[in-house]
């Protein structure tokens, strides 16, 4: 009977991946300029509900060229907020973290990616949300150095005035 | 500098550039290798084979460590921890699986795709575990703990091999850098041995070759004063042979005038004898005083309007007498009068220079031929022979003052060879031109060249037409 009610139980997490996806978060911080810490919590919807970029592009670790959908990284924070000046720490949810200058986000469409070829990404394909340059329309950026800003599994944003 | 010498030189020159040259492409190439094999030490950044593998490793430790607590309880450590770290150790194992085939076919790679092999049947297995954790009993989470920790020596070992592999890798490129680096600098060393040959034979070159322009100077300078010397001898010789010879002429003018009592017929004939032998010694006197004259630039001219058939005539008339038995041929092809603003007795001597010359050298028995001829504004008068020709290695001397194609003692003909290079200089004096056509047992052409002086203007053109076929040798 537990084996049964253990099945039951298994089965109704199998038949609910998208349940499971949407509670997945992505935690943007910024600090304010009297030091004050904001911290807003974007859930795969409220990204989504955002206004939506899409960039098809491959990279390194792509084996094609993919559809990527999201908001752009620059448009989750004010515009008074991000400067060229600004660096953005981005953490990924194995807690590998890197900083990219905000002056590449303002200048090309840097999106978070929610959506790839139209499907949610799972965390064992790089998701739930993936930071995505357009290499493809950008060729300068196709140097290793950007392939390092690639975050995937990106569980925490935080903007870092220099 | 000796021809050997210079062969050596250039010989140094060019090995030295030769060795330079390939030198300097195995130095590139050698660099180029070595670019290439340094992207081997990549394997070491981010995203690389060894950092993948570190990263799996990392978070293999770090699911075992939180199913560990979620099993003892720990509140750190939820259900739903477990399963994140799951889900990101399933995707660690995804991407080194992708990295498998970077490693080739070696016993690392072997270990590599066996490791990788037993995780991926680890998560499988438990995946659905996973998602009911607390539905499993004790005895089942502590198999699955077991089964998770016991793949966690391989793992490591599966770093350390690969970093053993990277490790010779660097230990490789390092080697080979070093040995690359050393090769630079000999390659370096023997560059610029190179360069210091080439630069030294370049000294000497140039140290021997301003010694040759001083010697070559010094050797002019010698030439220079030679000939002002043979010139001013010349000049001298000439003057003191006149002088004697005008008192000759004129005792010899006595005698045949019979002012000194009348001569017997054997004492006439001597006297002739005398007088033309005299005559003869005066025209190679004056000849070489032209000369020296000419060489001067002491030539004096008196230009006037100048008939050009009435000279060609008058020149007929006054050299038949040079030979007696011999005639001149006249082909006056002129239908008009043609005057040439000319110095007559320079003409004159020219054309005694140029008919004695084509007596001396053709047959008695053939005549010499004398044509006139009108090309555009300028006129070309030939004097023709039908002699031995001239020897095809004399051709470009027949113009040098004492010229001779046969200057041996024997020679038939006498002469200084003065006449044609003096002709020349008074030809190009009226802004003519003198040369000839020769054909060796044919006879030889000379033709000059002057340019017509039109009535209503002194205009001359600058530069003769030079025709080459006025008449056929």
């Amino acid at each position: 009977m537990q084996r049964f009610i253990a099945f039951l139980f298994m089965s109704w997490f199998l038949a609910l991946p998208h349940g499971a996806e949407s509670q997945h978060q992505l935690t943007v911080t910024s600090k304010a300029d009297d030091g004050a810490l904001s911290s807003v919590d974007y859930t795969t919807e409220d990204l989504l509900s955002m206004e939506a970029v899409t960039v098809s592009t491959s990279n390194d670790f792509v084996d094609a060229e993919t559809k990527f959908v999201g908001p752009l990284l620059r448009d989750l924070f004010s515009s008074e907020a991000l400067t060229s000046d600004s660096a953005i720490k981005l953490t990924a949810l194995n807690d590998y973290s890197t900083v990219i200058p905000g002056a590449e986000v303002l200048d090309y469409d840097v999106i978070v990616a929610v959506l790839a070829d139209g499907k949610p990404m799972s965390i064992r394909d790089k998701g739930p949300y993936w930071i995505i340059y357009p290499m493809t329309q950008n060729p300068e950026l196709r140097d290793p150095k950007y392939n390092d800003r690639l975050i995937w599994q990106l569980s925490h944003i935080e903007l870092v005035r220099e | 500098m000796s021809d050997l010498k210079r062969r050596a030189q250039h010989l140094w020159r060019w090995l030295a550039l030769g060795a330079i040259i390939t030198i300097m492409t195995i130095n590139i190439s050698g660099l180029i290798q070595m670019n290439a094999q340094l992207s081997g030490v990549s394997e070491t950044k981010r995203g690389g084979l060894l950092w993948n593998s570190d990263q799996l490793e990392y978070e293999f430790l770090r699911f075992n460590k939180t199913l560990l607590g979620f099993i003892a309880g720990h509140p750190t450590f939820e259900e739903s921890d477990v399963a994140l770290r799951f889900d990101i150790l399933w995707s660690r194992h995804t991407i080194s699986e992708r990295d498998q085939s970077r490693l080739g076919a070696n016993t690392s790679a072997d270990t590599y795709g066996e490791v990788l092999e037993n995780i991926g049947q680890l998560l499988r297995t438990h995946e659905s575990n996973i998602s009911a954790l607390s539905l499993l009993t004790t005895p089942e989470l502590q198999k699955m703990v077991d089964e998770f920790e016991s793949l966690e020596t391989p793992i490591h070992d599966l770093t350390i091999v690969l970093k053993d592999r990277q490790a010779s890798l660097d230990e490789t490129v390092r080697k080979d850098a070093v040995q690359m680096s050393t090769k630079t600098i000999a390659y370096s060393a023997i560059l610029g041995i190179g360069a210091f040959i080439v630069v030294v034979v370049f000294l000497i070159e140039s140290r021997a070759q301003q010694e040759s322009r001083l010697e070559n100077a010094r050797l002019t300078k010698e030439t220079q004063a030679a000939y002002l010397a043979k010139i001013e001898f010349l000049s001298t010789v000439s003057h003191e042979l006149r002088t004697p010879l005008t008192s000759i002429n004129g005792v010899l003018a006595f005698l045949r005038q019979g002012v000194l009592g009348d001569l017997n017929t054997q004492g006439h004939r001597f006297v002739e004898i005398a007088s033309k032998n005299s005559r003869k010694l005066e025209k190679i006197i004056n000849d070489v005083l032209d000369l020296v004259k000419a060489e001067r630039g002491q030539l004096n001219y008196a230009f006037e309007e100048v008939d050009i058939s009435k000279c060609v005539a008058h020149a007929a008339d006054a050299n038949i007498s040079y030979q007696a038995g011999r005639s001149i041929e006249i082909d006056d092809q002129l239908s008009e009068d043609i005057v040439v603003w000319a110095d007559q007795s320079r003409i004159d001597q020219v054309f005694a220079n140029l008919i004695s010359n084509a007596i001396k050298f053709s047959d008695p028995r053939h005549p010499i031929k004398i044509t006139c001829k009108r090309q555009a504004d300028w006129v070309h008068v030939s004097v023709k022979d039908f002699g031995i020709g001239i020897p095809e290695n004399f051709k470009n001397r027949v113009f040098e003052s004492f010229a001779q194609a046969d200057s041996s003692d024997t020679r038939s003909v006498g002469g200084t060879g003065l006449g044609l290079n003096i002709a020349k200089e008074i030809i190009e004096k009226h802004n003519g031109q003198l040369w000839f056509d020769s054909e060796m047992g044919r006879g030889t052409t000379f033709t000059f060249s002057l340019p017509i002086k039109h009535q209503e203007s002194s205009a001359v053109p600058d530069v003769p037409p030079r025709s080459a076929s006025l008449e056929t040798a």
